[in-house]
């Protein structure tokens, strides 16, 4: 196997991500605005929307065959006044100009998102539910993906897309999704915060997971230009009150949510894996409670280091 | 969307091109203040009368240079309702990636720097295109197919229908995407087929048609392009249409018209390679909603755009 790009390598999920690859003994060069920590294989520092930066890096880009696209702005609000610029600039240019150094590729693995599709209109989602963003993440994720179809399809290169329901299990100060902030919360003995009425369920994906998907999209060389669109989920779809119902046992306490009005309606996102399983091979292996666990776990950790 | 277009401040975007210089005139006769946005005040085409005796107010401007922008605030910050045709280029560089960059500034880029000065508005009317569906078959494309442009051309397109819809939805303004056939007629300065075939055929010059001919497409004349854009306006619409005559046309039988109506003597060659995409648009959402039915059959369409052609050809003469 030729030698693997990871942009975004020091994000969440690359920094997992290399971690696992690091164990597979990949050959692998990494690519971020900010340096890996802790890493031992070859870096860039490079910011994608600089053209120019990759003029130092050409050699060492030369021979990069597969690409694993994570780098990407986060931002999910939806005035395209203030962040939209930025979403197309980073996302969309800046994946031309790094599609533009990378003159031996041969396969493309997009970290894309559900955020895609916009208000479902099918229980179950599926890869042809009708792709109308409602917000700048989603419209930007979903341009790249296009543009990424029209290059691949002119290159020759192999392109699978893979669209991530919200990841959880990994720890930092800077997530703020629903199950994190849950556990925070609850850690501190403090009420979670639910927006609407905290039915709303989401097939959410456990890290581990995640990065399984990624290892095994680079794996396999199906090649199905008109149904390269993966679907990655969890195993269980919990609403929000039953998120909080499984931290309190697992934590060991009865803490009760406060409910506030939400912005914006809240529904339902469970995606279909049939696709994924099927054509990819992927399985999740972590359900709900297992993921929760390991994640109170870890919390629990960083705080006895904390204090 | 607003019903009545008399005196509202209306800014149209590539308004110089086919379908804005024919939108523009006929936007004045109805009496609204038009103001137009264009890259150079010295290439006015057709709407050089109506902005020389200021019926028409052109702001010289590039979408991607927001230092320009800002120069016309003023004027933007009254506009009542934006007409955005932006351009009817498809590739201009020879540089894949070059060209997938100018689109997505085109498009999207210029889009989105325009929008926050746009304070007043009541609605948008954006000019998208079918390049955004991709490779359909022969049969008839709704709204609701599926959407995988095969060039960057259709990726910009697609992605400023998506950041206008996003926009539209916080701000709570209407929106209306027009997604037009392959447009025809006058004025027409594009290298597609139509264009191409009736200069070869005033040359008495070979035709050379790709995958025998076969390829089939939907042909929309310029007036009955604009009646649909003018009944979207007055009649308060929202939502995607397909603007398209329904009317299956192969390449061959477009190449045999335009032999025939040129009295030519060019013959048809045939070649293979190349990929062409075939399109015929679904029109029925328009024609229920819009109550919109195209007026100007190929025939008589094909004769005036023959026409426009002659005539350019005696001015440069």
């Amino acid at each position: 196997m030729g030698k693997i790009l990871v942009t975004g390598a020091s994000g969440q999920i690359g920094t997992f991500l290399i971690k696992k690859l690091n164990e597979n003994k990949k050959k692998i060069i990494c690519l971020d605005i900010i340096k890996p920590k802790n890493i031992n294989f070859p870096f860039l520092k490079i910011d994608l929307k600089n053209k120019n930066g990759f003029k130092k890096v050409h050699k060492e880009l030369d021979d990069v065959e597969i690409l694993i696209h994570l780098a990407s702005t986060v931002n999910s609000g939806q005035n395209i006044c203030l962040n939209g610029i930025d979403s197309v600039n980073l996302n969309i240019h800046g994946t031309l100009n790094l599609l533009e150094n990378l003159p031996n590729l041969k396969q493309i693995s997009f970290a894309s998102s559900y955020m895609v599709y916009g208000k479902p209109t099918m229980q179950i989602i599926n890869e042809t539910h009708a792709t109308n963003p409602e917000n700048i993440y989603g419209a930007s994720k979903l341009i790249t993906e296009k543009i990424l179809q029209v290059f691949s399809e002119k290159k020759k290169i192999n392109l699978k897309i893979l669209r991530f329901m919200g990841i959880y299990g990994i720890v930092s100060p800077y997530v703020k999704q629903a199950i994190p902030s849950f556990i925070e919360k609850i850690l501190d003995k403090k009420n979670p915060i639910v927006f609407g009425t905290g039915n709303v369920k989401r097939n959410h994906i456990y890290i581990d997971d995640a990065i399984d998907a990624i290892i095994i999209s680079i794996n396999n060389k199906l090649n199905n230009k008109l149904n390269n669109r993966y679907n990655v989920g969890g195993i269980d779809a919990p609403s929000n009150l039953e998120l909080i119902k499984i931290i309190n046992n697992e934590v060991g306490t009865k803490i009760k949510p406060n409910f506030m009005n939400s912005k914006n309606k809240e529904y339902s996102f469970v995606t279909d894996i049939n696709n994924a399983n099927k054509k990819l091979g992927f399985k999740p292996k972590i359900g709900i409670k297992e993921g929760i666990k390991k994640t109170v776990n870890e919390y629990g950790k960083l705080r006895r280091n904390d204090s | 969307m607003i019903h009545n277009i008399k005196n509202k401040n209306i800014l149209v975007t590539g308004g110089t091109g086919q379908i804005g210089s024919f939108l523009v005139e006929e936007l004045v006769k109805k009496n609204a203040n038009v103001f137009v946005i264009g890259r150079n005040k010295k290439i006015l085409k057709e709407i050089n009368f109506l902005v020389k005796s200021k019926k028409v107010t052109f702001l010289e401007c590039d979408l991607n240079n927001n230092a320009k922008i800002k120069k016309i605030k003023k004027i933007l910050n009254e506009i009542d309702l934006l007409i955005h045709l932006s351009s009817e280029l498809s590739e201009v560089k020879t540089n894949l990636i070059d060209n997938a960059h100018f689109s997505i500034n085109l498009n999207i880029n210029g889009t989105i720097n325009l929008l926050p000065h746009l304070i007043k508005l009541k609605g948008i009317i954006y000019s998208s295109s079918t390049a955004v569906y991709g490779n359909t078959t022969e049969k008839k494309t709704n709204e609701d197919n599926a959407t995988n442009p095969v060039s960057f051309y259709g990726c910009g397109k697609l992605g400023a229908e998506k950041y206008l819809n996003i926009f539209c939805n916080f701000n709570k303004i209407p929106l209306t995407i027009l997604r037009y056939s392959s447009v025809y007629g006058p004025r027409n300065r594009t290298n597609q087929v139509i264009p191409v075939f009736i200069k070869k055929a005033l040359k008495n010059k070979t035709i050379t048609l790709y995958k025998k001919g076969k390829t089939v497409r939907d042909f929309i004349y310029i007036s009955d392009i604009i009646d649909a854009t003018i009944k979207v306006i007055t009649n308060n619409h929202e939502g995607i249409f397909n603007i398209g005559s329904g009317d299956k046309t192969t390449m061959y039988q477009l190449a045999k018209k335009i032999i025939k109506l040129t009295n030519s003597k060019s013959k048809i060659s045939f070649r293979e390679s190349l990929d062409e995409i075939n399109f015929v648009s679904d029109s029925k959402k328009a024609k229920i909603k819009l109550k919109f039915s195209t007026k100007i059959n190929l025939d008589r369409g094909l004769l005036k755009e023959i026409e426009w052609h002659k005539n350019c050809n005696l001015i440069k003469k």
